[in-house]
């Protein structure tokens, strides 16, 4: 028995082994640890934030598994072998001119509404890169305009330009909040601090209602994260809002707010997420 | 032989549910006070890390093991009932003690599931407190509802074993009618038991299915993670494709590894009697596991879609992104799979008398079935560099790449299936001669049919390179459903045909060649592997995720590993998981022993 034992046994292993080295032999990808991708893109060279970009397109930024660089059957996704040379053109069409100025813009536009243009005979499958699970920051993506600008034409895109998100930035935002949050508290207790006790109101409007000496706060628990908003309470010229002045906001809210009050108010002004008027 | 059904009738009902309740008990206990000790000594955190392996492959290794007898512990039941059902409808009592032979496995099986899942509790727990706390706040109702089911699992299961004898009584001895209505009465309770216990058993892997799911295809939740809706969260995208490809999964498991289990005591039989009596049973168990093998594809094509729905990018990184060379592995397990149990059907011919009579078509079936997996596992996208691509002229091989598209392997796992499905037509027609007048008439409407579905499957694959995906994508619902039909048609005449067949000669069990059982044990092992492969996919689908575009994986070590790495953790699970199996198979034998032993003293 123990002689056909063994040979069964032998058998298991051979056909584990088999599975191991097959899985072993076929090309063998990974995706960076997440901690590699913090790269200080602001010393860069020209050519080093092309490369930079086109890592991203061929790993992180996902950009390969649909488009192809040279393939003229390209199916899924627009080929993207030269299309430094056709952004020009695709901003001047018909349909882009006036909404868009020139080829940077276009692509832009291409990676923060994909929809918004689509080349023709392709469908709208492609994802804002700014978002979640792709989520691109804003200088890596200004690392793939560089690249895709270098495909066919000339690189003017560097680390240090500013490109025009105006019609994504809430969206972006609120996509570079991202991660979950603890939200402790109770937002109706909140809502009674803001209101009744800390009169928070009388400076700071909300929904159309309150005071105008501090920023409205009808929008702030879209925007914003929960450390943010304890900070602006506890200590608020740590960060003064643009076109508003210091020492406005009193400091005494740290001798005055217990940890439970501040969990309550960070909690209901987290609720708060409408349109600011 | 050792006649496992013989033991244990001393065991009361009471005394074997007492047992039960009492080990899950002793585990939630120690899980408890482990938890209580931890909170104690560890302070908060986000990470933690475990020695050597880290916490990555430390979750993996206990998940998968877990997931391995959970598997086994499911799968087995379901094998039991259905054996049990046909002992009951043909009053063969073979069946019967055969069900009742694997059932005894699962008081073992059970505890070591149990054990696993208070070590992954543990682990998660543990190592991942920030995952483990926002999982929590989404899903802590549908623990006391797990908890509930793991309960009344054990309560079933146990009452399921210890009453078999008593509720079963002298149903299979007594000749007389009136005896057996009465033991009927008492047959089918215990078949309801053993019903219940699979239902408990599905309602148990539903649950844990929605937490698993939820981290893939979330749903319920806004963009930061705050619950909307409970239900939406349970039933997100791909919860109810999960749930069914995981429930065919697990039949295919069980029925696979009881057919390894008798293709071990075949190798290992002393005597004719025993080969015969192990023959038997493994043909039995491949037989189920081959049932539930055929829909399979079908169900992992509907998840397949369901994960495309959900998220396009995802669906492209799956088949078309890092993931696509997994799908060449996945294809060569599953190609094994069909090609082992085809072959097995091929070489069981040989012990019926008249099955020498269908040799000759196992030629251009098995060239069927090489092209079809050779084909299903071309590769389409290959990684490569930009330079790399531009020399290529795409990222496809300009030969062979032409084969690696859906549209060439869906049609050739339809095509696939169907071979597999004409062996098995032939294997039951090996010892019979049809009597019926119109048998001529009635195998040229089978053999159109096959045709025509085949005729079908192929049309729709070379039309599908020229329509628009979305088209495409379609036609597989209608290949699909073509097979079925074959398949369901050709059966249902087939059975209509050789009633009152003229029969050739009695299947002589035991006359098989040992490689036939080889092929057994193949099918067993390459079932676990697949299983692992397919739960790392799962899994590293989030990638740099732990709930899919709701909470990164903000530890420092965290990346998708390559598919290397993943087949060798794999492959030591796969190896843990054999081991631990003998294990228990080993002492369920040396239990028997020790009580006939006993009793014959």
């Amino acid at each position: 028995m123990n002689k056909a034992f063994s040979k069964i046994v032998l058998f298991v292993f051979v056909a584990i082994a088999l599975f191991v080295y097959l899985g072993n032999s076929v090309p063998q990808v990974s995706t960076e640890q997440a901690g590699a991708g913090n790269l200080d893109y602001s010393k860069m060279s020209q050519d080093e934030f092309v490369k930079a970009g086109e890592k991203i397109v061929m790993g992180k930024g996902t950009c390969y598994i649909c488009h192809t660089i040279g393939d003229h059957n390209a199916t899924r996704a627009p080929d993207l072998n030269n299309v430094g040379a056709r952004i020009e053109a695709r901003a001047q069409e018909p349909e882009n001119r006036g909404r868009l100025k020139n080829g940077v813009d276009y692509l832009v536009e291409s990676l923060h509404e994909p929809s918004a243009y689509v080349v023709k005979d392709f469908s709208p499958i492609m994802p804002k890169i700014f978002k979640p699970p792709i989520a691109l920051s804003r200088m890596e993506i200004k690392a793939v305009i560089a690249f895709l600008q270098s495909r066919g034409g000339k690189v003017t895109v560097t680390p240090q330009t500013v490109l025009d998100t105006s019609r994504w930035d809430t969206e972006i935002a609120r996509a570079e909040k991202g991660e979950v949050e603890e939200i402790k508290g109770h937002p109706q207790l909140g809502a009674e601090l803001f209101f009744n006790q800390m009169k928070c109101v009388a400076c700071h409007k909300v929904n159309g209602s309150g005071g105008v000496l501090g920023p409205d706060l009808t929008a702030i628990g879209a925007i914003n994260t929960v450390d943010y908003l304890k900070d602006s309470i506890l200590d608020p010229n740590k960060v003064v809002v643009k076109g508003y002045k210091p020492n406005v906001m009193p400091r005494f809210f740290k001798n005055h707010l217990s940890d439970a009050d501040l969990d309550n108010l960070v909690a209901f002004l987290m609720t708060l997420k409408g349109e600011t008027h | 032989m050792k006649d496992v059904t013989e033991v244990d009738s001393g065991q009361s009902v009471l005394g074997g549910l007492k047992k039960g309740l009492v080990k899950i008990a002793l585990i939630f206990a120690a899980l408890y006070l482990a938890v209580h000790f931890l909170n104690r000594v560890v302070s908060p955190a986000d990470y933690r890390a475990f020695p050597v392996i880290g916490s990555r492959v430390a979750a993996w290794i206990v998940a998968q093991l877990h997931l391995y007898f959970a598997a086994f512990v499911l799968g087995v039941p379901i094998f039991a009932v259905i054996t049990e059902i046909v002992a009951w409808k043909t009053k063969d009592e073979r069946y019967d003690k055969l069900a009742h032979e694997f059932t005894k496995l699962l008081s073992l099986a059970f505890t070591i599931t149990a054990i696993f899942g208070a070590f992954l509790f543990l682990g998660l727990y543990f190592l991942y407190p920030k995952f483990f706390a926002f999982m929590g706040k989404i899903f802590k109702p549908t623990y006391f509802v797990y908890v509930s089911l793991i309960l009344g699992e054990v309560i079933y299961a146990y009452l399921y074993y210890y009453s078999w004898n008593f509720l079963t009584g002298n149903y299979f001895k007594r000749s007389a009618i009136s005896d057996q209505q009465s033991a009927t009465h008492h047959k089918s309770l215990h078949i309801m038991i053993g019903v219940l216990l699979n239902v408990w058993g599905t309602l148990m892997m539903f649950t844990a299915d929605a937490w698993v799911t939820f981290m893939m295809s979330p749903a319920g939740v806004d963009e930061f993670g705050r619950l909307q809706n409970m239900w939406k969260a349970v039933n997100n995208y791909t919860w109810m494709p999960v749930n069914i490809h995981r429930l065919l999964g697990n039949v295919a498991f069980g029925g696979f590894v009881a057919g390894a289990y008798a293709a071990v005591k075949f190798l290992l039989a002393k005597t004719e009697e025993e080969k015969a009596h192990y023959d038997w049973m493994g043909y039995t168990g491949n037989f189920v596991g081959i049932c539930a093998m055929i829909p399979l594809p079908f169900a992992g094509y509907y998840l397949a879609r369901e994960v495309y729905a959900f998220n396009q990018t995802m669906g492209v990184t799956m088949m078309g992104g890092i993931f696509s060379w997994l799908f060449i592995i996945q294809a060569v397990l599953i190609g094994v799979i069909f090609l082992s149990a085809n072959y097995y059907f091929w070489i069981g011919m040989s012990r019926i008398s008249g099955g020498e009579r269908f040799a000759k078509h196992q030629i251009w079936m098995l060239a069927v079935l090489v092209l079809g997996v050779a084909i299903w596992m071309t590769p389409h996208n290959m990684p490569m560099t930009s330079k790399e691509m531009i020399r290529t002229g795409g990222a496809f091989h300009p030969l062979v790449g032409v084969f690696g598209v859906m549209s060439a392997k869906n049609s050739v796992v339809n095509l696939i299936i169907l071979t597999t499905f004409v062996s098995w037509l032939l294997y039951r027609r090996a010892d019979k001669i049809e009597m019926a007048g119109w048998s001529k008439k009635g195998k040229m409407v089978q053999s159109a049919i096959l045709g025509l579905a085949a005729a079908v499957v192929i049309f729709l694959g070379v039309y599908g390179y020229y329509v628009p995906a979305a088209v495409r994508i379609g036609f597989s619902v209608y290949q699909v459903l073509s097979v079925l039909f074959a398949m369901v048609s050709v059966t249902t005449i087939d059975i209509f045909l050789f009633r009152n067949a003229k029969r050739l000669g009695d299947i002589q069990w035991g006359k098989m060649p040992a490689r036939s059982q080889y092929a057994l044990i193949l099918l067993a092992v390459t079932i676990i592997l697949l299983m692992g492969l397919m739960g790392y996919l799962r899994s590293g689908l989030r990638e740099s995720w732990h709930v899919y575009a709701v909470m990164r994986d903000t530890h420092p070590g965290a990346f998708t590993p390559t598919l290397g790495f993943a087949c060798n953790v794999i492959a030591t699970t796969a190896l843990a998981f054999i081991a631990l199996l003998v294990f228990i198979f080993w002492l369920g034998e040396e239990k028997v022993s020790g009580k006939q032993g006993a009793s014959s003293e």
